[in-house]
């Protein structure tokens, strides 16, 4: 259980996380970070040399598992993924879902099927693996934490982020809802919104708005763009034994540029 | 559906670890709370076309009785 001397979180030794999207950005930090605290990590990406490179910054090499997969290649087939994972490497005690992209498209240029595709990787699939991580027989009883990263879109959306902004609240209105379900049975769903964090995704951001972007939303922030760490520490304790009072929250951080 | 189908869907529906038989006393599976309700629910419109409610449910002892509710749809 807790150590007092250990600092605000821990985890047992037999804490497996599933975090998909570890390869880079704010799931690689997540993931990271739970494995230095001593939870055995199953990280997902879709890109080998990229995992096995986050795998060599990990303190518990050993206690990092590599579960590269393409989380829209087949939707249907997640559950039975999540399934064999735990099979594999031993049942849940917590799940970041941290995959993600994000696609400009201003309200002119919407397209139903466009957005569809974003709804699945976005909505679908991080309700798929969490229906999964969930079932009582992939799951330790009374532990099991969830966080999605949803985004600051999902409060405060730019232009240009009808769709992203959109799917990211429906996921926190669906944890919410989670977390009313789940509860009864001691399992605590919340949301993480980030404002803007130096990763793979804000640089293309960047690339596609220009410099431009870049100064007018720096501006906007007293405590600068965030980098992954800043996210990092927040999932670890909402996964740890430490966050056990508190769920169905859509936390909103980003340096202090409040929506 | 056959009997041993519905009792197959309806432990993946409770996510209990052992098999269910028909004679398993659903009061006394932590599994069993409104939620399983609601997933049944859906079950039973989906596979039989059936509206049940959480009354009919909440009557149900074991599997038997929910495999009645089916009006001969499981054989």
């Amino acid at each position: 259980m807790q150590d007092q001397d250990t600092g605000i979180c821990s985890f047992d030794a037999d804490s497996v996380v599933l975090v998909t999207g570890a390869s880079s950005g704010i799931g690689a930090a997540i993931a990271l970070k739970l494995n230095a605290l001593g939870a055995a990590v199953i990280a997902n990406g879709t890109n080998v040399p990229r995992l096995e490179a986050v795998r060599e910054r990990a303190r518990h090499p050993d206690r990092f598992h590599l579960a590269p997969r393409d989380l829209l290649a087949d939707i249907d087939q997640l559950a039975s993924w999540v399934k064999e994972l735990c099979a594999r490497h031993g049942k849940l005690s917590g799940l970041a879902i941290a995959a993600g992209k994000t696609e400009t498209i201003p309200f002119a240029a919407y397209e139903r099927a466009r957005a569809l595709a974003l709804f699945d990787l976005l909505f679908h699939v991080p309700l798929e693996i969490a229906k999964a991580a969930v079932d009582r027989r992939n799951c330790l009883p009374g532990r099991m934490k969830i966080v999605f990263i949803a985004a600051a879109a999902s409060i405060a959306p730019n232009k240009g982020q009808i769709v992203y902004g959109a799917a990211k609240a429906a996921l926190a209105c669906a944890a919410r809802c989670m977390s009313k379900e789940l509860a009864p049975r001691g399992i605590c769903v919340n949301c993480i919104s980030p404002g803007l964090v130096r990763t793979a995704m804000f640089d293309e951001t960047v690339a596609l708005l220009g410099e431009d972007f870049l100064n007018q939303e720096a501006a906007r922030y007293p405590l600068g763009i965030g980098d992954p760490e800043d996210i990092a520490g927040l999932a670890a304790f909402l996964l740890s034994p430490a966050a056990r009072w508190m769920t169905g929250q859509n936390l909103l951080v980003d340096g202090g540029r409040l929506g | 559906m056959t009997r041993e189908e519905f009792l197959e869907e309806l432990q993946g529906m409770l996510q209990c670890e052992s098999a269910l038989s028909a004679d398993t006393v659903l009061a006394d599976m932590e599994e069993w709370d409104s939620l399983a309700f609601m997933v049944l629910i859906a079950f039973f419109d989906k596979s039989f076309g059936l509206r049940v409610t959480f009354d009919m449910l909440k009557k149900c002892r074991t599997p038997e009785d929910l495999i009645s509710l089916t009006n001969g749809g499981v054989a």
